[in-house]
């Protein structure tokens, strides 16, 4: 029978710490899903894996069992990808890009069609990767969560540490910012 | 509103897109390597519960080496051998004074440069 997760934890608190391999293994395919959601990049992504990974690690004995394992690893992963975010947002500038004409003609066929989505999902992505760049960390941290990932307020509020009525109010501030955004990207013409 | 619509098919495209979740060839191994040597933290209540587990484990050795003193004393026969009332036996209480001095009660037999 395969071990729980409870009886890993336990095994790597006593001091097994190859334990902890079968943590990762289990959980590392969720892990990466999150990660690749908020930042495109594939190695920025690993890292943030990796230091999820070592965030529980450390704090494994913090892990009290009465929420699944798997709730807690998240919690842990989106406060990290906040984390790294912020601190991206600080290092760097911000600076407007200019939209490629594969994204331009996403947006003219959106224009045109009802349903963009089933069309040409690169341009799309790399589309929702550049405005999601002008976001402040909160807002593309709860747009994604509530609109991508399809999350109710409720759950991002626990795996975010924020009140209900701060994500609802983040959320909303970060839907005006996408707006402004798309406005100052001169989406207007195709509209 | 067009811009909210258009901002609604982004997330709405954006939601359709399919999301890896592999990891990377050799993840395991390099996450392995960053926990070598780190062990997972304590937390303030494990610290406080193994400090109290060991003030409670002295407590007990304490209590067990008392009770096997009382135990053995309890057991081990003490020898009472009467000593001699010296108040009453003036030669020997001369003789057990004088025999606390070293020398004093042989007579000489010392040779010069032999102590």
């Amino acid at each position: 029978m395969e071990p729980t997760d409870a009886d890993l934890v336990r095994s790597v608190l006593q001091g097994h710490a190859d334990a902890f391999n079968h943590l990762v293994l289990r959980h590392q395919p969720r892990l990466f899903q999150l990660a690749r959601r908020h930042l495109p990049d594939e190695s920025e992504a690993a890292d943030l894996v990796q230091d999820i990974l070592l965030k529980a690690w450390q704090n494994l004995a913090s892990w009290r069992g009465d929420a699944p394992f798997e709730h807690w690893l998240l919690r842990i992963g989106v406060r990290t990808c906040y984390d790294h975010l912020r601190s991206r947002r600080r290092q760097r500038e911000a600076t407007l890009s200019e939209m490629s004409d594969d994204e331009a003609s996403w947006l003219e066929r959106h224009a045109s069609s009802e349903d963009p989505a089933s069309h040409d999902a690169d341009a799309a992505r790399s589309l929702v990767a550049k405005v999601f760049d002008q976001l402040s960390p909160a807002g593309r941290l709860v747009l994604t969560l509530l609109e991508i990932e399809d999350r109710s307020v409720r759950e991002i509020a626990d795996l975010t540490g924020w009140s209900i009525p701060l994500v609802k109010v983040r959320a909303f501030r970060a839907r005006a910012e996408m707006r402004r955004v798309l406005a100052r990207m001169g989406v207007q013409k195709y509209l | 509103m067009k811009l909210e619509n258009l901002r609604r098919h982004l997330m709405q495209a954006a939601r359709a897109m399919p999301v890896a979740d592999h990891a990377p060839v050799g993840f395991e191994a390099r996450v392995r390597m960053q926990i070598v040597g780190r062990l997972p933290q304590a937390t303030p209540a494990d610290i406080a519960r193994a400090w109290l587990d060991g003030l409670a484990r002295a407590a007990c050795l304490a209590g067990a080496i008392a009770f096997a003193g009382v135990v053995l004393h309890a057991l081990v026969p003490v020898a009472h051998h009467p000593s001699p009332d010296l108040a009453h036996e003036p030669d020997l209480l001369g003789q057990a004074l004088l025999a606390d001095v070293p020398g004093l009660l042989d007579d000489g037999g010392m040779e010069e440069g032999n102590p």
